[in-house]
C-alpha cells in the first residue's frame, strides 16, 4: 500500500492541535516592542501535554497516547507554522529519550508539560560522546536540555550546564545561553544506533516545513490583498512566481519528510538516508521561503512590526538543532543510497488508516 | 499512511524485473537523426517484444488491449524499467502516452479498432501536430485552418516542434474547424495521415549539435483528411485534447526520475574516483562539488517522494494541477544536475569526441524547462489554480 494521504482520525490530532495554536498561541503575541521580550509559550506546554502532544508517539503501556512517529511529525508541522518555542520538539524527543533510558517518572513529567526540554545546539557535534559547547534555546524555565550528537541524544538536567552565560540572541523572542556541559556520558541517553535521532530529525524536518508553508500563506494572503498599479500584485508574474516556487520547495520539503517518516516506520533500508535528505529539503525551504516572504511584502516586511522576520531567525534554531545544513549534506554523501534491490517487503498495517 | 508494497505488487516488481533484464535490447539506440529510419526501426522492434511478451500498454485498460494494471505496478514498471537500462519510448511515446489513451476516451469504435492494436504492436508511430510558430504557452492561439469540404477536411497551416515528424505515420493535429472562432472553441481532434500529399516538413536543428533535427515544422497546404478522422465531435477538440491530460497520473515520467537518481550515483563515484582542482585530492573533497553532490542527491530523493505523493493521491482523486509541482521541480533539478554532471567532466566536457556520455544529455537538459509546458506555464498554473492568485490582466 501506498498512501502518503492524511487519515481522518489523523486529520483530527492536527485539528485539535491548530485549534489549541490558534487560540493559545497566535502570531500577535508577538507583539513589536524597542527591547528583546522572550516568548511565553511554555506557560501553555500543560494544555499540550493535556491534548497529548508530549506523548503522542509512545506506547500506551508506557503511558503515552500510542500513535507513532508519522502523527507526532504532523504535530510538529502545525507548531513550525505557528513558531512555538522550538522547545515543544526538543521536549516531543525528551519524552522517549527519557522512556528509553527507563525513567519512567521523567518520562511521564515531561509528557504532562511541566518539565520543558530546552534544544541544546552543538557547536560542533561530538562524535561519540556528548561533553562540549551548546547554545540552549529558550532554556529559561526549562529543566532539561536535549543534547544531540553524533553519539545520539541525551537529556542534561539544568544543573549540569556549566558557565551558563546568557548572549543577546539573533530572534528576540528566544533567549539564548552558551553552557559547557562536561558529561562525556548524561545517565539519560539513547546512542544513534537506535535510530531515535532520525525521529528527532524528522521533527525538526517538518517544523522547518510548517514553516515553510506560514512564511507561504503569508504571502499569498498579502499578494491578494496589496494593490500597487491598480492591482494586487499578486497578479504580476514576478510576484505570483516566487509564489509558485514557495509552494514548489515546501511541497517537495514535507512529501519528504511523510516519506522519510514512513519509511522509517516501514524499517526501510534507506531509512537514514531519507531521513538526511528531508532535513536539507526542509531546511532550504524555510530559509528560502523566509526570505522570499520579506521580498514580497517590501519595506513592511523589512520591519520588526511583522512577523516575516521570525521566520529567517527561526528557521536558523531549527537548522542548527542536529547539525545544520553544510554538516546535513556531509552525511548525505556520507550514507548509502537505496538499493534498488531492497524495496521493503513484508507489509505491516500502518498504526493509524 | 504507509509506503509499503502488498506481496501482489512484490511479485509483480519481480516479473517485470526478470523480463526486463532479460529482454532490454543489447545495442544502443541511435540518436542521430541522419539515422531516423533506424530509430523507427529501433523503437517499433522494442514495443513489439514488449507486445509479444504482453508488457505492450502498461497504463491501457485491458479492455482496449493494454495490460491493465493498478496505478501503484505502473509505478513499478517504469522504476524497473529505467533500472534494467531500458530504452525511453522514443517515436513511439505520442502513440502510447498520448494519442492511444486520447483514442480511448473520445475516439469511435472504428477509430479505436484500427489504431488501438497497430500502437501497441509497434507497427506505427505516432506524431504531435499542437503548438504552431504563433501558438507555444498560448496553445489556444493557434491558427491553422481546417474546411469542411463534403466528408473531407481541408487543412491549411503550420506546425512546430513536432518530433518524429519525418519517421511518423500519424500525426494528432489540432486545427480550427470554425472560421473566425476564437481561443478554445471551434477547435477540432484530428488524425491526420502523415503521407497525405500536400504535407511538407522543414527539419529544425536543435542546440544540441550539428545533425540533431530531432523536430519538425510541418507545412499543410490544402491537405484533405477524411471527416471520418476527427475525434470526438467537430470543434470540440480543446476538450478532446485536455481528456487524457492526466492519464498516466503522475507515472509517466518515473523512468527518467529513476535515471537521474542514477545520474546523481554515478556522478558521486566519479567525483569520488577523478582528481579534482588541484589534481591531487578526489572532486569529492571539493567543498563546492560536495555541496552540490549531496544536494542533487538530496533533491533526487525529494522527487521520488512527490512522485509516491502525487501517485498516492491519484489512487483517491483525479490528479490536480499539483502535478505542474513534480514537473516544475524535477525539470529544474535535474538541469542542475546535468550541469554538475559537465563541470565534474572538467575540460573533457568540451570535446563532444571524447564524451564521456555527459556533455550531450547536458545540452539537452535545456529542453527540460521548456517541453510539456514552460517553467512559466506551470508556475501560473501553481499560482493560478493551486494559491488562487489572480490573473493576469489580458488584452
Amino acid at each position: 500500500m501506498i498512501d502518503m494521504e492524511i487519515s481522518s482520525e489523523q486529520r483530527q490530532i492536527v485539528d485539535s492541535v491548530q485549534n489549541l495554536l490558534a487560540d493559545a498561541l497566535p502570531y500577535d503575541r508577538f507583539v513589536p516592542r524597542p527591547t528583546p521580550v522572550p516568548n511565553a509559550d511554555r506557560a501553555v506546554f500543560t494544555q499540550f501535554g493535556e491534548l497529548g502532544v508530549f506523548g503522542l508517539g509512545l506506547a500506551e503501556a508506557s503511558g503515552g497516547v500510542g500513535y507513532s512517529l508519522v502523527e507526532e511529525v504532523l504535530v510538529a508541522r502545525e507548531c513550525g507554522r505557528f513558531l512555538v518555542s522550538p522547545a515543544v520538539v526538543a521536549t516531543m524527543i525528551g519524552v522517549h529519550v527519557a522512556h528509553f533510558a527507563g525513567d519512567r517518572s521523567h518520562a511521564e513529567a515531561m509528557m504532562r508539560g511541566g518539565t520543558p526540554v530546552a534544544p541544546a545546539l552543538a557547536f560542533a557535534p561530538a562524535a561519540t560522546h556528548f561533553a562540549g559547547k551548546y547554545h540552549l534555546a529558550d532554556a529559561e524555565g526549562a529543566e532539561w536540555a536535549l543534547l544531540w550528537s553524533e553519539g545520539g541524544l541525551a537529556l542534561a538536567h539544568r544543573d549540569s550546564w556549566h558557565g551558563a552565560q546568557n548572549m543577546d540572541s539573533i530572534d528576540s523572542t528566544l533567549t539564548l545561553t552558551r553552557v559547557a556541559v562536561k558529561d562525556i556520558m548524561p545517565p539519560l541517553r539513547v546512542p544513534a544506533a537506535n535510530g531515535l535521532w532520525r525521529r528527532a530529525q524528522l521533527l525538526v524536518s517538518a517544523y522547518l516545513t510548517g514553516l515553510a508553508e506560514a512564511a507561504l500563506d503569508d504571502s499569498v494572503g498579502y499578494a491578494k490583498v496589496r494593490e500597487q498599479f491598480q492591482q494586487p500584485i499578486g497578479a504580476f508574474q514576478a510576484v505570483k512566481h516566487r509564489c509558485a516556487d514557495m509552494l514548489t520547495r515546501a511541497s517537495v520539503a514535507w512529501n519528504s519528510t511523510i516519506f522519510a517518516a514512513l519509511t522509517d516506520q516501514a524499517e526501510g533500508p534507506d531509512a537514514d538516508f531519507q531521513a538526511i535528505a528531508a532535513k536539507i529539503l526542509a531546511s532550504d525551504a524555510a530559509f528560502r521561503n523566509a526570505a522570499v516572504n520579506i521580498q514580497n511584502h517590501g519595506a513592511y516586511g523589512f520591519t520588526g512590526e511583522h512577523h516575516a522576520h521570525l521566520f529567517v531567525k527561526r528557521a536558523h534554531f531549527l537548522d542548527r538543532f542536529g547539525g545544520d545544513a553544510t554538516y546535513q549534506k556531509r552525511r548525505m554523501l556520507a550514507a548509502n543510497a537505496p538499493s534498488s534491490d531492497a524495496e521493503r517487503s513484508s507489509p505491516v498495517d500502518g498504526l493509524a488508516g | 499512511m504507509q509506503i509499503e508494497f502488498t506481496s501482489e505488487e512484490m511479485a509483480f516488481r519481480a516479473e517485470a524485473r526478470c523480463w526486463l533484464r532479460a529482454n532490454v535490447p543489447a545495442g544502443e539506440r541511435p540518436i542521430h537523426s541522419d539515422r531516423a529510419l533506424d530509430i523507427r526501426e529501433f523503437d517499433l522492434e522494442w514495443q513489439r517484444k514488449q507486445f509479444e511478451a504482453g508488457w505492450a500498454g502498461i497504463s491501457w485498460p485491458s479492455e482496449y488491449g493494454g495490460r491493465g494494471v493498478s496505478l501503484i505496478e505502473q509505478l513499478i514498471w517504469h522504476e524497473e524499467y529505467a533500472r534494467a537500462g531500458a530504452p525511453r519510448a522514443g517515436s513511439c511515446f505520442v502513440g502510447l502516452s498520448h494519442a492511444g489513451p486520447t483514442l480511448i476516451a473520445r475516439g469511435t469504435p472504428e477509430q479505436q479498432a484500427f489504431h488501438l492494436p497497430r500502437i501497441l504492436r509497434g507497427d506505427t508511430v505516432w506524431c504531435q501536430g499542437f503548438s504552431e510558430p504563433g501558438a507555444g504557452s498560448d496553445l489556444a492561439a493557434l491558427g491553422t485552418r481546417a474546411e469542411i469540404d463534403g466528408d473531407e477536411l481541408v487543412v491549411n497551416g503550420a506546425k512546430i516542434w513536432t518530433s518524429y515528424a519525418a519517421i511518423a505515420d500519424y500525426q494528432e493535429l489540432l486545427c480550427r474547424t470554425e472560421a473566425g472562432s476564437r481561443k478554445h472553441s471551434g477547435i477540432s481532434w484530428v488524425i491526420c495521415p502523415m503521407d497525405t500529399p500536400g504535407i511538407e516538413l522543414r527539419p529544425i536543428l536543435t542546440m544540441v549539435g550539428p545533425n540533431d533535427f530531432h523536430f519538425c515544422q510541418v507545412f499543410y497546404n490544402d491537405v484533405r483528411i477524411p471527416l471520418a478522422n476527427v475525434v470526438g465531435e467537430v470543434n470540440d477538440g480543446w476538450n478532446v485534447a485536455n481528456a487524457t491530460l492526466g492519464f498516466e497520473r503522475g507515472t509517466g515520467f518515473v523512468a527518467d526520475q529513476i535515471q537521474n537518481s542514477e545520474l546523481v550515483e554515478r556522478l558521486i563515484a566519479m567525483a569520488r574516483g577523478r582528481c579534482g582542482l588541484d589534481g591531487l585530492s578526489p572532486a569529492i573533497d571539493d567543498g563546492d562539488f560536495a555541496s552540490r553532490l549531496a544536494m542533487s542527491r538530496a533533491e533526487m530523493a525529494g522527487v521520488r517522494a512527490m512522485t509516491y505523493a502525487t501517485v498516492s493521491r491519484a489512487a483517491n482523486a483525479n490528479p490536480g494541477p499539483e502535478g505542474s509541482l513534480v514537473k516544475l521541480f524535477f525539470s529544474e533539478a535535474s538541469q542542475r544536475l546535468r550541469r554538475l554532471g559537465v563541470d565534474l567532466l572538467g575540460p573533457e566536457a568540451l570535446e563532444l569526441s571524447s564524451d564521456a556520455g555527459l556533455t550531450t544529455p547536458y545540452l539537452r537538459s535545456y529542453a527540460a524547462s521548456i517541453g510539456g509546458g514552460t517553467s512559466d506555464v506551470q508556475r501560473n498554473i501553481i499560482a493560478e489554480r493551486v494559491l488562487g492568485l489572480p490573473r493576469a490582466p489580458r488584452p
